[in-house]
């Protein structure tokens, strides 16, 4: 419920003790090590160096290894069942930290690798061969060996015309001007006739100037032996083998299935040890020692430090002066109640060392006005217990674990705020008798007969809108008021009893003086005396400012106070608009529902209602939960945050044991 | 009978069916704009990497809440003029004409924020894809555009359940 006490942590310790210590921090997880200060004026530290980053560089060759065989392995290997609700294993320490497995999962994803390599090969191999076989295909008809060269006396052309050459012509042509050669015709496609041209030397020059007349090219067939058809035969063997060299590799590639989750140990090892690595490359060295400077927080201080007196090493601890505080990372101390909401902060932004932290302040808000504005029975119940169960069965961890958290308490407060304002799934109860024609059922709260005596839901906000947008507004000036304490109070810690009564106590005065007149008590003599000492509470605003200045700084506190404040009450009609919305679209499906199956028997009519009822509402729910978080969310982050909030925060992030596919066991 | 024989004897369900027909229209209209444009950058993205599409259509279907919320409206009316138990002959034209003016914030608020959403749900496609992580940034800023239909529908419901 407050921003953990940082302190600054450095040490300097022996190098050969330096990778048994960085486990240890490792393990402790409580540590931060980061940049050490800029010292480069200082000669003392000038003949330090940085760590060599081979060892750094070899962790994330092994982990981009891993994460490439895979992919090899999604892509190629069996379908794997499972999925997203899949449980992650649960192993200790020690079994992440097993070297000899590590090796073995690194030894499998290299030849893992090696094999979608091989894959590849034979893929550009079938695609050699395919090219091959297409150029040869013209020439199939062709009983001659493609590697025929010409003679002393005959000259020998392989080449191509274009398609709409006519040949008969071509050779009444070449008959025009000798009898000495012969034209094979060896096939055509859509773009070219494939021609073999033979004939004396003694008439190959006017030959020549005929075939060029009809635009005759040579063909390149080098490198050929024997007929098209020989060499076509041997391509379809040569393809047959790379299909069958290819089939094994993908079973080859299928038969490491079993090992995709030592993979994924092996991925989460991985990047373990770059973490490390990467502590470790922040570090700075002599030839024999090694200095570390981080972060720790105060409340685990001691542990660490009985921990490191079994290291040769020295340390020292101390507080952040105030103009360190930018740099100083943040840590959020939270219980279980509060914990979930850290996701709703950090998509904001941290706070401030020195602010506040909101999670406590805002929880009981945003869980609130959440189950406000879904306000159903049925809707909550459904959200909480997918909640729980995807929080039970799949353990989701970090920002959306949090998230999954926090929708489980939203959906308990929707559900009761639901059951108090009436609302399961909607009237769904209301419009399944009607169809049945049965009469209303006397249930309190949720369904209540005229002149049946059941408790009416506390708010009806289909019935009587006005006094839920009442009760609305009233709940947002309570988180607005809570909002301007806690900046009053921030105001105090910091020695500014002045401004926090002038800035933030004007306005309560103010606001009960508006209340009190709207009431019409606490008059003296007809003036509103409370409502006119707020208003002169306000040239107080003119405090800071010199001459003309005085004067726009009160105008302006006016005016921003009227906008903001009042602007910001009004803000949470959406609360009142987000349950109406819900609860209108909900009623419209189920009176959809319900009219085709009014005339129908029961049989055919139940069916068709619970067809549509479970679209409509499966669509309405989906549409409010997202719609109901942005603006749960908005009005944390607009309308309270900015009444006391001052963000900045950088996130503390330890060295320690960070994993993704794999939970590590908790050791006693 | 001639038209103006017609709009005499039925002015009031005619006023009525044109509110209805407006609220429920235009906001599909609205919708129809906002998930094509939506759509048409889904598939932009789509054809380089097919891995996203659930994000995509997630964000392509957020603009098309504004035509069933028209739809909602319409059908409110409908119910509220009598059609359903067969006593809207009866509607007069004072409340044919309460009727279509109660559609209107819905039929406009729909039409226009169904097209800025839709724009706003293509731009986020950018988010997918270049920061896949971070799409759920680009839903947030989809349905603060909603918010002004949601407040259209609560406008046009208010009008039509406690207008008459």
């Amino acid at each position: 419920m407050s921003i953990v006490k940082m302190k600054r942590l450095r040490l300097i310790g022996m190098q050969d003790q330096r990778p048994a210590m960085l486990r240890l921090l490792q393990h402790l997880g409580c540590v931060e090590i980061d940049e050490p200060g800029d010292r480069s004026g200082d000669p003392d530290w000038a003949a330090l160096t940085r760590p060599d980053t081979g060892a750094l560089n070899r962790a994330r060759d092994a982990r981009t290894s891993v994460e490439n065989a895979l992919k090899a392995l999604k892509k190629y290997g069996p379908k794997q069942k499972g999925g997203l609700l899949t449980p992650r294993p649960v192993i200790t320490e020690a079994e992440l930290f097993d070297d000899g497995a590590y090796q073995a999962g690194l030894a499998d994803a290299g030849r893992l690798v090696e094999l979608e390599r091989q894959i590849s090969a034979l893929y550009a191999e079938q695609n050699k061969l395919r090219t091959q076989k297409l150029a040869l295909a013209p020439w199939l008809a062709l009983d001659i060996p493609l590697e025929t060269a010409s003679t002393a006396e005959v000259a020998v052309h392989f080449g191509t015309v274009a398609a709409a050459v006519d040949l008969d012509a071509m050779e009444g042509s070449l008959s025009a001007v000798t009898d000495l050669y012969q034209l094979m015709r060896a096939g055509e496609d859509r773009e070219l006739k494939y021609l073999v041209f033979l004939c004396h030397r003694s008439v190959e020059e006017e030959c020549q100037s005929v075939l060029k007349e009809y635009g005759f090219s040579r063909a390149a067939l080098r490198g050929w032996t024997g007929t098209a058809a020989e060499n076509d035969k041997q391509l379809d063997e040569q393809m047959a083998a790379a299909a069958q060299k290819l089939e094994d590799v993908i079973a080859q590639v299928g038969a490491f299935a079993g090992k995709k989750g030592a993979l994924e140990q092996c991925l989460d090892r991985a990047d373990q040890e770059i973490a490390r690595e990467e502590a470790r490359c922040r570090l700075l060295d002599s030839s024999t020692a090694f200095f570390l400077e981080g972060w720790v927080p105060a409340p685990e201080e001691q542990a660490l430090l009985e921990q490191l007196s079994k290291f040769d090493c020295c340390w020292e601890t101390a507080d952040p002066a105030p103009e360190d505080y930018p740099v100083v990372p943040v840590k959020l101390k939270n219980n279980r109640f509060t914990e979930p909401l850290t996701t709703i902060t950090e998509m904001y932004s941290l706070p401030a060392y020195d602010g506040v932290d909101p999670n406590g302040l805002m929880a009981p808000f945003y869980i609130f006005f959440f189950g406000f504005m879904f306000a159903d029975l049925g809707y909550g119940l459904i959200l909480a217990g997918a909640c729980l169960f995807l929080h039970l069965k799949v353990r989701p961890k970090g920002g959306f674990g949090q998230l999954v958290r926090l929708m489980i308490m939203c959906g308990v407060s929707s559900a009761v705020i639901g059951l108090l304002t009436g609302g399961f799934f909607s009237d769904f109860l209301v419009q399944f008798t009607g169809m049945l024609g049965l009469s209303q059922p006397a249930i309190p709260f949720l369904s209540v007969p005229e002149g049946s005596g059941v408790a009416a839901p506390l708010l009806n906000v289909m019935e009587d809108p006005m006094t839920v947008l009442v009760f609305a507004l009233a709940v947002g000036l309570v988180q607005i008021v809570v909002g301007m304490a806690v900046k009053f109070w921030m105001l105090c810690r910091r020695g500014q009893v002045v401004d926090a009564v002038l800035d933030i106590g004007t306005w309560w005065v103010i606001f009960v003086g508006i209340g009190l007149f709207a009431l019409g008590v606490g008059n003296v003599s007809g003036y509103p005396v409370v409502l006119i000492l707020g208003c002169v509470m306000l040239l107080g605003q003119a405090r800071n400012g010199k001459g003309l200045g005085k004067v726009t700084a009160v105008i302006g506190a006016v005016y921003n106070g009227v906008t903001g404040y009042f602007g910001d009450i009004l803000s949470y009609s959406r609360l009142m608009v987000m349950m109406l919305a819900g609860s209108v679209i909900g009623q419209v499906f189920n009176i959809l529902g319900a009219m085709p199956g009014g005339g129908l028997p029961p049989a055919i009519g139940i069916p068709i209602f619970f067809v549509i009822f479970i679209v409509g509402h499966a669509f309405n729910i989906g549409l409010n939960v997202i719609g109901t978080y942005v603006h749960t969310s908005r009005l944390q982050y607009l309308e309270f945050f900015k009444q006391f909030y001052e963000e900045g925060g950088r996130p503390w992030r330890p060295l320690n044991i960070a994993t993704k596919f794999v939970d590590i066991k908790e050791e006693q | 009978m001639t038209f103006g024989e017609f709009l005499i004897n039925n002015a009031g369900p005619f006023f009525g069916f044109l509110g209805a027909a407006l609220a429920a229209g235009l906001a599909c209209v609205g919708s129809a704009k906002g998930t094509g444009i939506a759509g048409e950058a889904g598939a932009g993205l789509l054809a380089e990497d097919p891995s996203q599409f659930s994000k995509c259509m997630i964000l392509q279907v957020i603009p098309g809440t504004q035509g069933l919320y028209g739809l909602v409206i319409g059908f409110l009316a409908l119910m509220k003029m009598g059609l359903f138990d067969g006593t809207v002959a009866n509607l007069s034209i004072a409340n044919g004409l309460l009727i279509l003016g109660a559609c209107l914030p819905m039929a406009l608020g729909g039409l226009l924020s169904g097209i800025a959403q839709g724009r706003v749900a293509a731009a986020s496609v950018n988010i997918v894809a270049k920061n896949p992580n971070d799409w759920s940034k680009g839903m947030v800023l989809c349905i603060i555009v909603e918010f002004y239909a949601i407040l259209s529908l609560l406008i046009s419901f208010l009008m039509i359940m406690f207008g008459f």
